[in-house]
């Protein structure tokens, strides 16, 4: 279900649910956009007052192994927790589970 | 192990130099860089010529205004461009945008990828407090210019290297360094050079991927390195989920993020690669 709210309800984590085009038709968003606190802001300053948003779709279980999987295949050197490559791969779980949850 | 080096370094060099003559490269450009020549040159009478030509000046207004660029938005002249960018970041996105636009469909992720990474060197400079904050995201941008080069001048030898990755996992860059004997990492630094770009642009061109042999400039060698990491971390690799090489240590020295920092930039720069990955670079170049 698509719905238009005013830039000023928009949250992050919201999914856009049709392009944002300025007047020429440029594509400047496009559909299915997860909002930021940095796009939304970019679209206030941008002067766009309305946007079409999406509630927001579940992510199954499928989808987070599938994703969990992608992620453990591309870190296969040798690393520690402290490591660069270990903090950064911790950082990456932590967020898929955030929206896994938060969904 | 023995390989059939496929392009001969010389004369690649030579043709690389000589793309800057090629209509792929605008005679617009070519007036930008002789106006810059000029050191009495002020920024608003630098804006005012430019505005003369409408072309650059579409260009360039529809180009700092994009969403995805990320520059700071609602620019309406060109001066207003040139001072928020400064003359090295928007001669480089003119660059960039040029060269893109003739990428070939199955190169797209290869953009995607470079739009991410400029994305992400901003958002690590900015979250180091870094000044000239533009200039990073232009030097993202381009920093994976040489492969496009590759896709674009040498498209059949370039897949037979991209196949060869993948098959052994290696990186593309070594890879390229085995089968061509030089990889595209050279290439970004001859034509960075041949453009007459500024070093602190073509440094991190020329050794994202050896962030440690430059004499000057780590810092942001190590920016755009960091970001390419992050980029491929998220599945922003340019050529599927080749596994990630081990940093060199010199990048967390010049690079110290913390874990919730990089959480952080997983959390800004994953949406906005998820909404590139939609787009062909026509549509906002």
């Amino acid at each position: 279900m698509k719905e238009s709210i005013p830039i000023t309800d928009a949250e992050p984590g919201m999914v856009l649910a049709k392009a944002i085009t300025n007047d020429k038709d440029m594509t400047l968003c496009a559909e299915g956009t997860p909002l930021t606190e940095d796009l939304i802001d970019r679209f206030a300053q941008m002067e766009i007052d309305n946007i079409y948003i999406e509630s927001n779709k579940e992510m199954s279980q499928e989808e987070y192994l599938a994703l969990k999987e992608r992620i453990e295949k591309r870190f296969v050197a040798s690393y520690n927790a402290n490591s660069l490559l270990g903090k950064i791969k911790i950082a990456l779980l932590e967020h898929l589970e955030s929206q896994k949850g938060s969904s | 192990m023995e390989k059939e080096v496929i392009l001969d370094k010389i004369s690649f060099r030579k043709k690389v130099e000589q793309l800057s003559n090629l209509p792929t490269l605008p005679n617009l450009l070519d007036k930008f860089t002789r106006m810059l020549k000029d050191p009495k040159t002020s920024m608003a009478a630098f804006g005012k010529e430019l505005s003369k030509d409408q072309m650059l000046t579409s260009k360039i207004l529809k180009l700092v205004n994009s969403a995805f660029y990320g520059f700071p938005g609602r620019i309406s002249t060109v001066t207003n461009a040139l001072v928020l960018l400064g003359y090295d970041a928007l001669k480089g996105l003119i660059i960039s945008s040029n060269i893109f636009e003739n990428l070939p469909p199955e190169a797209y992720p290869l953009w995607h990828h470079s739009v991410t990474v400029s994305l992400a060197s901003r958002a690590i400079a900015r979250e180091l407090s870094l000044p000239d904050i533009e200039e990073f995201a232009v030097a993202g941008l381009l920093h994976d210019i040489g492969k496009v080069i590759l896709h674009v001048e040498a498209s059949e030898e370039y897949r037979t290297v991209i196949n060869q990755a993948k098959k052994t996992k290696q990186p593309v860059w070594q890879t390229e360094g085995e089968i061509l004997g030089f990889d595209h990492a050279n290439i970004g630094l001859w034509i960075c050079e041949e453009w007459k770009l500024p070093k602190k642009l073509t440094i991190p061109i020329g050794y994202h991927h050896m962030p440690a042999a430059p004499k000057e400039y780590h810092m942001r060698v190590a920016v755009v390195t960091m970001a390419d990491i992050l980029v491929r971390s998220i599945g922003g690799g340019a050529e599927d989920d080749l596994p990630l090489e081990t940093p060199d240590p010199i990048i967390e020295v010049q690079v110290p993020l913390t874990l919730k920092q990089i959480r952080k930039l997983i959390e800004g720069i994953a949406p906005e690669f998820e909404s590139l990955k939609r787009l062909a670079p026509k549509e906002i170049n």
